[in-house]
C-alpha cells in the first residue's frame, strides 16, 4: 500500500512536461521520470548533462558546463577528450555531424566535418588489375583515409557558438593525454580484438603495446604523449595547428611514404559545411536531423513517416505486430537508400519527396499487417558484406537550452589502423563509406549508386544520425548513435519508445533493438525478444537472425527543468553525468 | 550478549536433501549469438548482449546506493574483507538510503569463509519489545487493530542491526571497527547530495516524516521536502555513528546510545525499555542448503521463510528440465509462476522464529514432498490458487528493505540483506539520536495463536529476507545475491538463480530480464470478495508472452518492478557485479 501511495504521489509531482498529446495514431502520454514501473531509470540533472560513451569524457563536459560554458564549449571539450579516451572512434583523425540548436533564436544548424576525398582521389582507385575490389586497400590502406573534418569541425562550432577559449575547453583532453588515464575492460577489449591491425605500423606498436611487444591491459595508466603534443599545437594555433604547420607535414609525409593520397594542400583546403537541417513531423514532435551526406536524417524522417500511419502504440511496444511494422517500414527506406543518396554537393538528392507525407502514405500502403513483403519485391538487389559498429555520439545540453548532438567516427573500430607517427592519433578509413565499385556492395552490405562514387573534395555517404526532437520550439530529445548502417533504425526506435510508445528516455535505450536494412533480406534482432515475438515473426514470413547489440545512443530528455540523461548500456563505459545547481555533480 | 552456536555447514535437512536428490538435467545454456567479424581476442567484454557486468579482478561490493558502494570498496581496497566492506557498506547505507539501509532495523548476514569452505548464518532480525500487549489494540469487535501500532515508537521491534554488524566484524572482520563506522559519520556529518530517488523517497514519505518532530529534523529541510540536489546532513546520525565507532554496539544495547534511544521512545508513547536491548542476542543460525543442477544453494534458515521457500520452489524445479524451454516465454514462465504458487503458499504455514516454535523444516525440504509438489504442476494449464492450500490471512510486507553482496580478493563473500519493514519504517526518529525505528511489529500474526509466527514478547518476526550464495559444481564460490520487495524477495531470488543456473546468462542479462511474480493470496480490500492474485509481470514482458500466458489460464496484470536485485556472479577468473536498475543509485564498485 505504501507503494501504491508512493507511486500515486509522484505521479502528481513529477509529470514531464514533453507530454505527447492523444493523436490518431492512437499515442500515449509519457511517463513520469522516477516511477517504480520501468526498470530503468534516467540520470537527472537541473543545470545541464552531458552523455557520452565514456565516463570520463562526460565528466570533462559536466565540469566545463559548471564552469560555465554552454552546451557547445562542453560538446567541443567532450569531441577532443573522446579523442583521448576512446581511441577506436573518439578521433582528431576522423570526422562526423554535430546538430547545435541554439535556445536564444531557436534555430538548429547542422555542421557537416565529414571527411572529403583527398584531390589524388579517383572513381576507380580500389580496383585492382582485374576490375575487382581489393578489400585491404579499400578498408586498411593510408588510401582509405579520407581528409580528416573532425578538429575543423569543433573549433569552427566553438567560434560560432561557444564560449569560452580555446584553451580552456582543450585542457581537459590535453591533461588526459599527458597525465593517462586508466584503461578499462572495454577499451583494452576493443584493442585486443584488432591486435593485428594496431601492429601493423611502428607508430601504432609504439602506442597500442609494450615495448614487449604486449599489448596494454586493463587497469593500466596509458598515457599519449604525443597526441598531448598535437592537441597542444590546436590549443595555440587553432585549425592551423592541425590543417598546416607541423601536424599537417607528419600526415603528408606518412602518406607520401605509404602510397596514401592526402597532400599538405588537401589538408589546407578542408572545409567544414553548415548546412539546413532536415525536419520532419511526428505525433506533434519536430525533428531535426542530420541531412545528406548523411543518408541518417532522410530516412529516419521517411520511417517516421510510413509510421505514422500505424498505431505502434496499441501494438505494444515489444510484440511481433509492432517490430513487423518497423521492419517493413525499414526496408522500403533501406530501399530507397541504395539508390537515392550522396553528397549533396555532387549529387541532387531527391530530399524533400523522400521525406514527403505523400510518398510516405504510398509506402505505408504498401505494408501488409500479417505478412512480411520480400527484399525482391521491393526492388532488385545483391547479397551482403559484414558489418561495423564503430562511431560514437554524444548529446550535450544546458541550462539555458542549448542542446547539442554530435556523432563522429573513424569508420571502422580505430579506423584504419595507421598512427600518425610524432602526431599521435589514428586516422580514419571513410573512403570505404564511398561506393569502390558503384552497384557493388560496400563493407556494410549497402548498396551504393553512382550518388556515391568516389570523386576529388566529395563527402562519402554516413548513415550518422544526430537527432533533436523539439516541441514547441524547445528541445525534448537530444539523441544519436553509432552503429553503421543500423544508426539509423537504431536512433528511430529510440524515438519511436519515447514518443510513441510513452517510455521514459532510459527505457526506451534499455528495450531490445531490430535492424533490417532490406538487403540482405534478414531481420536482426537482439537478444530479448520473447520466444513468442520470434515464432509470430517467423509465421508472418521473417528470417530472423540474432545479432549482436545494436547501437549505443547517449541521449538527453529535457522538460523545460529537468534534464534526463541515458547512457546506453550495451558499451560499458558510457555515463550520463548531470550538472546540479548547487555546483558540482552527485 | 552474542550466543554461539557450534558452528554446523552442512545441516541435517540440507544433507538428507544432497543425499536423496534426484539426477538433474544438465545446465542448457542459450545458443551463443554468432561473433561479430572481429571477434575479440579476449572475450571479456563482447558487443553481443544489452547489459554487461561491472567487472573486477580483486573485490567488488553492490549495494542499492553508488556512494555506499564506493565507500565499501575502499575498505577493501584498503585490505578490509569482504565482512569488513559489507559493515562499512551497511553504515554507509544507514545515510545514504535512509528508507531502508538502517541502525534501527534487522537483518540477515550470510558470510562464505573460502579457507573453511563455510557459510555463517547471522539472524540480526527485530525481536518483540517484553511490555508490547497486543490486547490493548484489541477494538470492540474483538480484532486486534493492525492500524494502531502500523507506524510511530508502538510499532517498533527491539533494533538487531548494529548488534548484528558488530557480531560479524567479531567473528569475522579484520580492519579496526571505527574505521568501518566512520566513512558512514563523516557522510552523515558532512551531508550528501539529494539525489533523484532519495527526493523522491523523501517526499513520498513527507506525510509520514512530518508527524514527529525529531523525524521532522532529521528529514525535512526546514518544514519543506528536501529537492533534487540540497545537501542532507544528519548531525544526529553522525553523533550516534561516533558513540557506535567508539563504543561499539555497547552503546546502543545498554549504554550512552540505548538509555537515550529508550528515554526518547517512552517519552513518544513507545514500549521498548532498556532491558530489551541488554537482552537481545544475535543467533547464529545453521544454513539452509540444497543441490540444484549440481550447484549448492545457500540461504537463510527461520526466522526467514525466504530462504526454506526458495529452497523448496529449487527442489520442486528441479524436476523439470526448464532449461529446455525458450527462455522468457510462457512455457518457462507458467511452470516458474506454478511453483511460485506452492512456494508462496507454504511459505504462510509453519514457519515463524525456530526459539519459540517448532519448525516442519525436514519434511518441507524433503525430496519426496518436492516429488509430491511437483506432480500436482500441470504444464498446459495454470491451476487454480484456491486449490493450492488453505488460506491464512496475509501479512503486510513491504518492498522497502535492501540488500548488499560482497566479494573480496580472497574469494571470501556476504550477502546481507536489512530493513526497516516499511519505507522509513515506523517514520519515527528516536528523540536526539537519529536513529530511525522499525515497524516489524506489524509482522507477527496476532489472531492465530497456534501459528508459528504468531506473537509472543522477545520473539523474531517472520521475515522473507533471502541473503543467498551459491557454489558451482566444483565447490567454488558462483554467486552471492539477494533483494528486497517483500513477499517478491523469494521469487526474485528464484529467478536470478534460474537465469543464471538454467540459462546460462550472465549476471547483468540474469538481473534485468523481465519478473514475475505469483503470489497465493491478495491482500483483502474492505468487504470486497476474496479475488485470487493474479500472475504479476513487469511491463518489459511482451505482450505476445502475456497472451500466451493468459491462454494458459492465468490472469496477468502488470505491475511496478520486482525486487531490486545487488548480485556478484564469478565467472572466468573474474568478479562480475550487477546493481539492479530497477532503482535509481544503485551500484556496483569493484578495483
Amino acid at each position: 500500500m505504501a507503494d501504491r501511495v508512493l507511486s500515486m504521489l509522484v505521479s502528481a509531482l513529477l509529470t514531464l512536461a514533453l507530454n505527447a498529446t492523444a493523436t490518431a495514431a492512437g499515442t500515449q502520454d509519457l511517463q513520469p521520470i522516477i516511477r517504480y514501473e520501468s526498470p530503468y531509470h534516467p540520470v537527472v540533472g537541473t543545470r545541464g548533462m552531458v552523455v557520452s560513451q565514456k565516463a570520463l569524457a562526460s565528466q570533462v563536459g559536466a565540469e566545463i558546463l559548471a564552469q560555465g560554458g554552454n552546451a557547445v564549449d562542453a560538446a567541443v571539450a567532450v569531441g577532443f577528450a573522446l579523442a583521448v579516451v576512446l581511441p577506436r572512434a573518439g578521433n582528431l583523425g576522423g570526422g562526423g555531424f554535430m546538430l547545435v540548436h541554439l535556445a536564444e533564436t531557436g534555430e538548429t544548424v547542422a555542421l557537416d566535418f565529414r571527411e572529403r576525398a583527398p584531390a589524388g582521389a579517383t572513381r576507380t582507385m580500389f580496383l585492382d588489375a582485374d576490375g575487382n575490389i581489393d578489400q585491404d586497400r579499400y578498408r586498411f590502406s593510408h588510401r582509405a583515409a579520407g581528409v580528416p573534418g573532425s578538429v575543423a569541425g569543433l573549433l569552427l562550432a566553438l567560434s560560432r557558438y561557444g564560449t569560452l577559449p580555446r584553451g580552456v575547453v582543450l585542457a581537459p583532453a590535453i591533461t588526459l593525454a599527458e597525465k593517462g588515464f586508466e584503461l578499462d575492460y572495454d577499451i583494452a577489449s576493443a584493442m585486443a580484438a584488432r591486435r593485428e591491425l594496431l601492429s601493423r605500423t611502428p607508430a601504432s606498436r609504439a602506442l597500442f603495446f609494450h615495448p614487449d611487444g604486449t599489448m596494454l591491459r586493463a587497469g593500466e595508466r596509458w598515457q599519449q604523449p604525443d597526441l598531448a603534443q598535437t592537441l597542444r599545437r590546436i590549443a595555440a594555433a587553432g585549425r592551423d595547428g592541425f590543417y598546416k604547420g607541423t601536424v599537417a607535414r607528419l600526415i603528408a609525409e606518412d602518406m607520401a611514404a605509404n602510397d596514401g593520397l592526402i597532400t599538405e594542400a588537401d589538408l589546407a583546403a578542408y572545409e567544414v559545411a553548415t548546412r539546413p537541417v532536415t525536419r520532419g513531423r511526428y505525433l506533434g514532435y519536430d525533428v531535426h536531423t542530420m541531412p545528406p551526406p548523411s543518408s541518417g536524417g532522410v530516412h529516419l524522417v521517411q520511417m517516421l513517416n510510413i509510421l505514422s500511419h500505424f498505431p505502434l502504440a496499441d501494438m505494444g511496444p515489444r510484440t511481433a505486430a509492432r517490430y513487423h511494422t518497423l521492419a517493413e517500414a525499414m526496408k522500403l527506406a533501406y530501399a530507397d537508400r541504395s539508390v537515392h543518396l550522396g553528397d549533396p554537393d555532387y549529387y541532387a538528392v531527391p530530399e524533400r519527396w523522400l521525406t514527403s507525407n505523400r510518398y510516405a502514405a504510398a509506402l505505408a500502403q504498401r505494408i501488409d499487417p500479417q505478412r512480411a513483403t520480400p527484399a525482391a519485391d521491393i526492388a532488385p538487389g545483391t547479397p551482403p558484406a559484414p558489418d561495423s559498429e564503430d562511431t560514437t555520439h554524444y548529446s550535450v545540453m544546458d541550462a539555458q537550452g542549448n542542446a547539442v548532438a554530435t556523432t563522429y567516427t573513424l569508420n571502422f573500430s580505430f579506423g584504419n589502423g595507421v598512427v600518425v607517427p610524432g602526431a599521435g592519433f589514428l586516422l580514419n578509413n571513410e573512403m570505404a563509406d564511398f561506393s569502390a565499385k558503384p552497384g557493388e556492395p560496400d563493407p556494410f552490405g549497402l548498396i551504393g549508386g553512382t550518388a556515391n562514387a568516389v570523386e576529388p573534395g566529395k563527402r562519402p555517404l554516413s548513415a550518422m544520425t544526430p537527432t533533436i526532437l523539439l516541441r514547441d520550439g524547445r528541445p525534448v530529445l537530444v539523441t544519436g548513435s553509432p552503429g553503421g548502417s543500423r544508426i539509423i533504425t537504431t536512433v528511430l526506435q529510440h524515438i519511436l519508445n519515447v514518443a510513441a510508445h510513452g517510455m521514459n528516455p532510459a527505457e526506451a535505450n534499455h528495450a531490445p533493438r531490430i535492424h533490417h536494412q532490406w538487403q540482405p533480406d534478414l531481420l536482426y534482432h537482439e537478444p530479448g525478444l520473447s520466444p513468442e515475438t520470434r515464432a509470430k515473426l517467423e509465421a508472418f514470413g521473417h528470417t530472423l537472425q540474432l545479432r549482436t547489440s545494436m547501437g549505443s545512443v547517449q541521449a538527453i530528455a529535457w522538460d523545460g527543468e529537468r534534464f534526463y540523461g541515458t547512457a546506453d548500456p550495451r558499451r560499458p563505459g558510457a555515463l550520463a553525468v548531470p550538472v546540479m545547481h548547487a555546483g558540482g555533480t552527485p | 550478549m552474542i550466543e554461539r552456536r557450534p558452528l554446523r555447514p552442512w545441516p541435517f535437512t540440507a544433507f538428507a536433501v544432497l543425499l536423496f536428490m534426484t539426477a538433474c538435467t544438465g545446465r542448457a545454456p542459450e545458443t551463443p549469438p554468432p561473433a561479430g567479424e572481429q571477434p575479440a581476442t579476449t572475450a571479456i567484454v563482447q558487443y553481443d548482449k544489452i547489459h554487461h557486468p561491472q567487472l573486477a579482478q580483486r573485490g567488488i561490493v553492490v549495494s542499492q546506493n553508488a556512494r555506499a558502494s564506493q565507500i565499501g570498496q575502499a575498505i577493501l581496497a584498503r585490505g578490509g574483507n569482504a565482512t569488513d566492506a559489507a559493515i562499512a557498506t551497511a553504515f554507509a547505507l544507514a545515510v545514504t538510503l535512509p528508507r531502508a539501509g538502517n541502525l534501527g532495523g534487522s537483518g540477515f548476514y550470510l558470510g562464505y569463509e573460502r579457507s573453511r569452505g563455510s557459510i555463517t548464518a547471522l539472524d540480526f532480525r527485530s525481536a518483540a519489545p517484553a511490555a508490547f500487549d497486543p490486547e490493548s489494540f484489541r477494538d470492540a469487535d474483538g480484532i486486534i487493530d493492525r492500524a494502531r501500532f502500523r507506524f510511530g515508537p508502538i510499532s517498533a521491534g527491539v533494533p538487531g542491526t548494529v548488534a548484528g554488524l558488530h557480531e560479524a566484524w567479531q567473528r569475522h572482520g579484520q580492519l579496526p571497527w571505527a574505521e568501518l563506522v566512520a566513512p558512514a559519520e563523516q557522510l552523515a556529518r558532512e551531508g550528501i547530495p539529494v539525489s533523484a530517488d532519495l527526493a523522491f523517497a523523501l517526499n513520498a514519505a513527507n506525510g509520514l516524516l512530518r508527524q514527529y518532530p525529531s523525524s521532522t529534523a532529521a528529514y525535512l529541510n526546514d518544514g519543506q521536502p528536501y529537492r533534487l540536489g540540497e545537501r542532507l546532513q544528519q548531525p544526529a546520525l553522525a553523533e550516534a555513528l561516533r558513540l557506535i565507532g567508539a563504543e561499539g554496539s555497547a552503546t546502543l544495547y545498554g549504554g550512552t546510545l540505548g538509555q537515550r534511544l529508550v528515554a526518547a521512545v517512552q517519552r513518544d508513547g513507545g514500549v521498548l525499555q532498556l532491558s530489551d536491548l541488554t537482552r537481545y542476542r544475535v543467533r547464529e543460525r545453521d544454513t539452509l542448503s540444497t543441490r540444484y543442477r549440481d550447484h549448492e544453494v545457500f540461504s537463510m534458515p527461520p526466522v526467514s521463510g525466504g530462504g526454506a521457500t526458495l529452497l523448496q520452489m529449487l527442489n520442486i524445479l528441479s524436476h523439470f528440465e526448464l532449461g529446455t524451454l525458450p527462455r522468457g516465454g510462457a512455457e518457462h514462465l507458467h511452470l516458474l509462476a506454478e511453483v511460485m504458487k506452492q512456494g508462496a503458499a507454504s511459505r504462510r504455514s509453519g514457519l515463524g522464529d525456530p526459539d519459540f516454535a517448532e519448525l516442519q523444516l525436514q519434511e518441507r525440504l524433503s525430496p519426496g514432498a518436492a516429488q509430491r509438489w511437483s506432480r500436482l504442476i500441470r504444464r498446459d494449464r495454470a491451476r487454480a490458487v484456491s486449490k493450492v492450500q488453505p488460506l491464512l490471512p496475509p501479512l503486510p510486507e513491504s518492498r522497502d528493505t535492501t540488500h548488499l553482496s560482497v566479494v573480496d580478493s580472497d574469494g571470501n563473500a556476504v550477502a546481507l540483506t536489512y530493513t526497516l519493514g516499511y519505507s522509513f519504517g515506523s517514520g519515527y526518529v528516536a528523540g536526539d539520536t537519529g536513529i530511525l525505528l522499525d515497524n516489524q511489529m506489524l509482522n507477527f500474526y496476532y489472531d492465530e495463536p497456534t501459528h508459528a509466527n504468531a506473537f509472543a514478547p522477545g520473539k523474531r518476526m517472520m521475515s522473507t529476507m533471502s541473503p543467498t550464495i551459491v557454489l558451482d559444481p566444483q565447490g567454488q564460490l558462483f554467486l552471492v545475491t539477494g533483494t528486497p520487495g517483500g513477499s517478491r524477495i523469494v521469487n526474485a531470488v528464484l529467478q536470478i538463480l534460474v537465469n543464471a543456473i538454467d540459462y546460462g546468462l550472465d549476471i547483468a542479462s540474469a538481473t534485468q530480464a523481465p519478473r514475475i511474480h505469483q503470489n497465493w493470496q491478495a491482500a483483502p480490500s474492505g468487504d470486497a470478495p476474496w479475488q485470487p492474485p493474479a500472475l504479476q509481470v513487469e511491463r518489459t514482458l511482451s505482450r505476445d508472452v502475456r497472451k500466451a500466458l493468459e491462454a494458459l489460464g492465468h490472469r496477468v496484470e502488470t505491475t511496478q518492478t520486482i525486487g531490486s536485485t545487488q548480485s556478484i556472479m564469478v565467472r572466468g577468473g573474474h568478479l562480475e557485479g550487477a546493481a539492479d536498475t530497477r532503482r535509481p543509485d544503485a551500484r556496483a564498485a569493484g578495483y
